[in-house]
This record gives C-alpha cells, structure tokens and sequence, in this order.
C-alpha cells in the first residue's frame, strides 16, 4: 500500500492509525481486567463491565484490520500478541 | 466497599486517556510530513516512555530488595517488571504499525528497535527467572541482580537514536511541535503515568498477597 502523496506527505493511512488506538485501549483494559480479576478487585457487573471493554477492542480491531484490507503483517502482529499473552500468564503463573 | 487510593490515578487514567484519544484522533494539527499517520506517535511515544519509566521503578526497587531485603520491594519489583513488559509489547507493536506506512516496513533491525526489542527480552528473562524460583529470598535476591543487569540497556535504548543515527527518528523537542501536539502527547503521557500507577498498585498488593498465601505457617511458640 502506497501512502506517499505529491510532495513527500504521507496521505490517509487511517487504517493504522485506528488499529494503533484500539490496540492501545485493548493493551490497557485487557492488562487493567486481568490483574484487577486476579487480585480479586473484580466482582460480578465490574468483571462484565471489564470483560465488556476488552471485547469491544477485540472487536474495534478485528473491524480495523477487516476495513484495512487484511496484511499480513498486521495478522502476524496479532498472532504475536496472542502468543506474549500466553508467555505471561504462562511465567507470572507461580510468582 | 473500602476506598482505596489507587482509584483517584484509576479515575484519571480513564478521563485523561478518553480525551487524549479524542484529541489525538481529531483535534490534533496533522504531521508535518506523516500526515495523519503522525497521530500515532501520541500513543507510541507515551508507551516508550512509560516502559522506560516502569523499568526505572523496578530498576530502585531491585536495588532497596538488595540493600535492604525487605519483601516490599521485592514485590515492587514483581509489579513493576511486569507493567513494564506489558508496556514494551506494546511499544513494539505500535512501533510496528508506525513503521509500515512511514518506512515502507514492519521492523527494521534500527539500532533503536533491536535496542527495544533487547530490553523486552532482558526483562522477560528477569520474570522467568521469579518463575523458577521457589525459595523467596533466593528469588528476592536473584531477580534482584537480574534486574539491576537488564537496566544496563535502558540508556543505552534511549541514547541509541543519538549514538548511532539510523531509520529511527531522533527525540523531538517541545520547541520545535505545534503547542497543540505538545498539549496531546502530555495528556497521554499522564493518562499512561497515572494507569501505570494504578496497575503497579494492584500488581504490587496481588504479589502481596500471593507471598503471604504461599509462606509456610509460623511455628507455635516454643517450638524452636
């Protein structure tokens, strides 16, 4: 995908920049949720409130990456997060 | 329901990072020569700090566990080193995203970026470490030195742009922004330094309690 426009600016590009805020709301509310939920801070409509705002960004992400057309960089970035959530809860497990 | 004081930076992590959004969307001028794309920086920016910041605090958290023992910091160190990493992920990814429609790439090995990518592992490999360790003091003291050795690269990520000068672009400074992209990127910059605040308080009372739960019962009185 070609951004660069007659004089050297970058146009558009707002499939990135909307992928770079949900995921940032997505990173905030998922890690806020679980260590809230852990440290059991979170009891029944909190946790669904939580639960609520993570899958909203799930989804804001998901629609941002269908409406960008699908790379596969940005499939692969979602692919790593997935994984270094997994290691996290995998190595902060006992500790 | 007890109040506690983490909820005021709570509170002010959600209004602050609910109008940053907002301005850093919509109200903020464009990049001069990144257009919209610019907009990213005033989430990226503030996550590269705050990581920074985060390994910062477990970096003298480490040091008062070595030279004093007590558990409280051995537990700051838990709260902040993880924090921190979840800040550095998203660092990269946001990193990521950026570089595709600015360099034409998803990464780059940039001095900066491997420099960044050095410290998420460094640190990593200080939370496996607490993870292998059963005995507390043990644990305490060796992910203490770890901790110490991984901050090793912390200047050196943050001088890297200046040092070997490279994709990456060098620290902006406030003088040389529009005063609006300057009032943005602070408002986000406090909306992640007050979330930080809030998950290090809550990681840090959970580590807490997973000691206290996990040590083995007092002896009666007498019985030593």
């Amino acid at each position: 995908m070609t951004l660069i426009a007659a004089g050297g600016v970058i146009s558009g590009g707002w499939p990135y920049i909307t992928a770079a805020y949900a995921i940032t709301w997505l990173f905030l509310a998922g890690y806020a949720v679980y260590v809230l939920d852990r440290s059991g801070s979170l009891k029944g409509r909190e946790m669904a409130v939580g639960a609520a705002l993570v899958v909203l960004g799930l989804a804001a992400t998901a629609a941002t990456f269908a409406i960008s057309g699908l790379e596969r960089g940005m499939v692969f970035t979602g692919l790593i997060t997935v994984g270094l959530v997994a290691i996290l809860r995998g190595i902060t497990r006992k500790s | 329901m007890k109040f506690r004081w983490e909820w005021v930076p709570a509170g002010l992590a959600i209004i602050l990072f609910s109008l940053g959004t907002y301005l850093g969307l919509f109200w903020a001028p464009k990049e001069a020569m990144m257009g919209d794309v610019g907009r990213i920086l005033y989430v990226h920016v503030p996550a590269a700090w705050l990581s920074m910041v985060a390994f910062t605090v477990a970096f003298v958290a480490a040091l008062g566990s070595l030279f004093t023992s007590r558990k409280g910091w051995d537990w700051a160190v838990e709260a902040a080193t993880e924090v921190g990493v979840v800040l550095n992920v998203l660092l990269l990814i946001l990193g990521s995203i950026f570089a595709r429609p600015t360099w034409g790439v998803w990464w780059d090995w940039d001095p900066r970026l491997t420099a960044s990518a050095v410290m998420l592992l460094t640190f990593v490999g200080v939370m496996m470490l607490r993870s292998m360790v059963e005995d507390p003091d043990r644990r305490a003291l060796w992910s203490a030195v770890a901790t110490v050795m991984a901050y090793v690269n912390i200047p050196v990520t943050y001088m890297s742009v200046r040092w070997w000068r490279s994709l990456h672009q060098v620290q902006s400074s406030p003088s040389t922004m529009s005063p609006d992209m300057v009032f943005v990127l602070r408002l986000n910059a406090f909306a992640f330094l007050f979330w930080m605040i809030w998950m290090m308080a809550a990681r840090w009372r959970m580590a807490k309690a997973l000691a206290l739960a996990s040590a083995p019962p007092a002896l009666p009185e007498g019985a030593k």
